[in-house]
């Protein structure tokens, strides 16, 4: 069936290992199709590639769709691949891995500058990028797909976001991320998307973050905007954003109620449970702060990702999951 | 002055209600508890008496009494990294070498068990039970992402109000990547507390090559390699903030030794105490503590806050 589905794709010439590759991914067989890439020459996915270039340029249309299909599904096999390569730290296949799936996206995004799966995949990559938090090798493609023209909200958020990351990995963390980041970059991102997007959430309390590490008050006028129609997420993280900065202002009665109201918000999330744990700390309520962190430290059966600022910390890594959703309804045949 | 007025911090503070351990180190005045380590070289130095030292409150100098260390009970708040990359023999290392540093304590010693990957987790609150502690190492399993500024400050506020000796020993083996909190503000609860904090990390071995000339110039190529020894900034701050260090472990093997010799360090420590007089009753205090004439360095925690 595989292998009918791979010949309907396959105008010309043999698929080989290479199409099988792909058939499985298509198939959804993921970590298959990226076993069997490995086994697969550079010099088959050479040949394949032309092979499927020559398709994609025919005039007939439907041949030409079905290649453009089957270069789509390559892409994202490919993609997957050098993910993969990144997790074994092999730095140089996933450098031909990913080389491979944007010179595909290049043919594609040629004959269509505004490629829907090319704006998608380009977000695709960069939540990848920031989950690894690889802010730097992030930067790079974003300066390539940014060339290509891929400013679409969400890829002008995942830029902002790429700043941001490196920022406070500089800055907050011991690492050295190769990059120091530059807020007023974030800021000036986020304000672009949400010129295109102006519902896009994340963009708006993203930037309201970005100002107030900055120490510009606008940040809370921003944070303001995010209001009771945004998800409980959004709200969690405009309050301990707003606390942070009150806190950071000497106000910590305020900077206790906005904590207090995350915690509200989420009371399974344990970041706004620290903060509060924090400034009660600090303003010398001892016996409440040690209650505050027994409260959060001993609930049981409570994920990572309860914690919006956990999602936050991770970029755009979130999205990747309904980016590559979005990827694979674009690679049928 | 009140007892109230030094209540943040630090050591203080021991009323004629508490233990008779507590007693002993009343003196008859309420004070500051100073927790103090002193080395020459690689060696500890032992036998000192309080005449040995020197100590200013805010630059004024204070006249001390020695408490004896032996009479104080230890909160011992373990903070264990279990993070991803604790996963397979590291975090099997880590279990062996809790259960022997359990076996070091004496009966009256309390113990308190955090874990951090993503989120800090209090397994065990303080407790004399050295069998729940145990129970709750069994638990321990390793994934997801480093917060160790978070579980450091819960660690900080999970210190007592009570007049034992707070030891905070962190285990972490990678930098944070997850913590909500900042270093500053873990940094500034840490001023607040008088836990002493000491951090265990391993070294990691590096690797290079390098050229060896002999007389005739002829070269030989030889793999060298060498330890780094890398707490991170973080860590090193919080352990010289609070009067701790930070000590490595060669190996995952090497870590049972590493947390022995951190608890008997512990117990080599110094704690001097004193009636601040001509400071003033609030605010942040600075402290330097030095020997008079005898040598060594001392390694104390760099002052209070007195609220």
């Amino acid at each position: 069936m595989l292998l009918c589905h791979g010949t309907a794709a396959w105008p010309q010439g043999p698929p080989g290992s290479y199409g099988e590759a792909i058939d499985l991914f298509r198939a959804g067989q993921d970590d298959l199709a990226v076993k069997k890439l490995a086994a697969v020459t550079t010099y088959e996915v050479q040949q394949g590639r032309e092979t499927l270039f020559t398709a994609f340029a025919s005039k007939q249309r439907e041949v030409s769709e079905r290649a453009a299909a089957t270069m789509r599904a390559a892409v994202l096999v490919h993609t997957e691949r050098a993910f993969a390569a990144i997790a074994r730290d092999n730095q140089r296949e996933f450098r031909d891995q990913l080389a491979f799936a944007e010179s595909y996206v290049d043919k594609l995004v040629a004959a269509d500058h505004r490629s829907p799966f090319a704006r998608t995949w380009r977000v695709l990559v960069l939540a990848f990028f920031h989950e690894g938090r690889m802010v730097l090798a992030a930067t790079q493609f974003a300066r390539r797909a940014h060339d290509a023209g891929g400013d679409s909200a969400e890829f002008l958020l995942a830029l902002g976001v790429t700043e941001e990351m490196a920022w406070w990995i500089h800055h907050e963390e011991d690492e050295d991320p190769g990059m120091k980041g530059d807020l007023k970059d974030a800021e000036r991102h986020y304000r672009q998307a949400l010129i295109l997007s102006p519902d896009l959430v994340e963009a708006r309390v993203r930037l309201g973050h970005v100002l107030l590490l900055r120490d510009d008050v606008e940040g809370m006028k921003i944070l303001a905007q995010v209001g009771e129609r945004a998800d409980a997420s959004d709200r969690y993280l405009a309050s301990l954003f707003e606390g942070e900065a009150l806190e950071k202002r000497g106000d910590l009665a305020e900077a206790e109620r906005r904590y207090a109201a995350a915690v509200s918000l989420i009371p399974t999330a344990q970041s706004a449970y620290l903060a509060l744990a924090h400034v009660r700390h600090a303003r010398g309520a001892r016996a409440e702060a040690a209650e505050d962190v027994r409260s959060t430290a001993q609930a049981s059966g409570v994920g990572d990702i309860s914690d919006p600022w956990f999602l936050y910390s991770r970029g755009t890594a979130s999205r990747g999951p309904s980016y590559l959703a979005e990827a694979r309804r674009m690679i049928a045949p | 002055m009140r007892i109230g007025q030094w209540g943040g911090v630090a050591a203080l503070i021991v009323c004629a209600t508490l233990s008779p351990a507590a007693q002993q180190f009343k003196s008859g005045t309420v004070g500051v508890r100073v927790d103090v380590l002193v080395t020459n070289g690689q060696q500890l130095v032992r036998g000192l008496q309080a005449s040995d030292f020197e100590l200013r409150d805010e630059g004024v100098l204070q006249a001390l009494t020695q408490v004896d260390v032996e009479e104080i009970p230890l909160n011992l708040i373990l903070v264990f990294d279990t993070s991803g990359s604790m996963a397979g023999q590291r975090l099997q290392s880590l279990l062996e070498a809790s259960r022997s540093l359990l076996d070091g304590l004496r009966p009256r010693d309390r113990v308190a068990l955090l874990s951090f990957s993503t989120r800090v987790r209090l397994l065990a609150p303080l407790t004399s039970s050295r069998q729940q502690i145990r129970g709750a190492l069994a638990t321990l399993t390793a994934h997801g992402a480093t917060s160790l500024r978070d579980a450091a400050f819960a660690g900080l506020a999970l210190r007592e109000a009570d007049p034992g000796r707070t030891l905070l020993l962190i285990f972490s083996d990678g930098a944070d990547t997850s913590s909500w909190l900042k270093a500053p503000a873990v940094l500034e609860s840490a001023r607040r507390t008088d836990a002493v904090v000491y951090g265990i990390g391993i070294a990691v071995a590096q690797y290079s090559t390098t050229v060896l000339r002999s007389p005739n110039g002829a070269g030989t190529r030889r793999e060298v390699m060498w330890m780094v020894r890398d707490a991170g900034k973080f860590l090193k701050s919080l352990t010289e903030e609070t009067g701790g260090r930070v000590l490595f472990a060669n190996s995952n093997q090497d870590l049972r030794a590493t947390f022995i010799q951190t608890l008997s360090e512990f117990r080599e420590r110094y704690v001097l105490s004193y009636s601040p007089t001509g400071v003033s009753a609030t605010g942040w205090h600075q402290i330097s503590v030095k020997l008079k004439t005898k040598a060594g360095t001392v390694t104390a925690r760099r002052g209070y806050f007195a609220e």
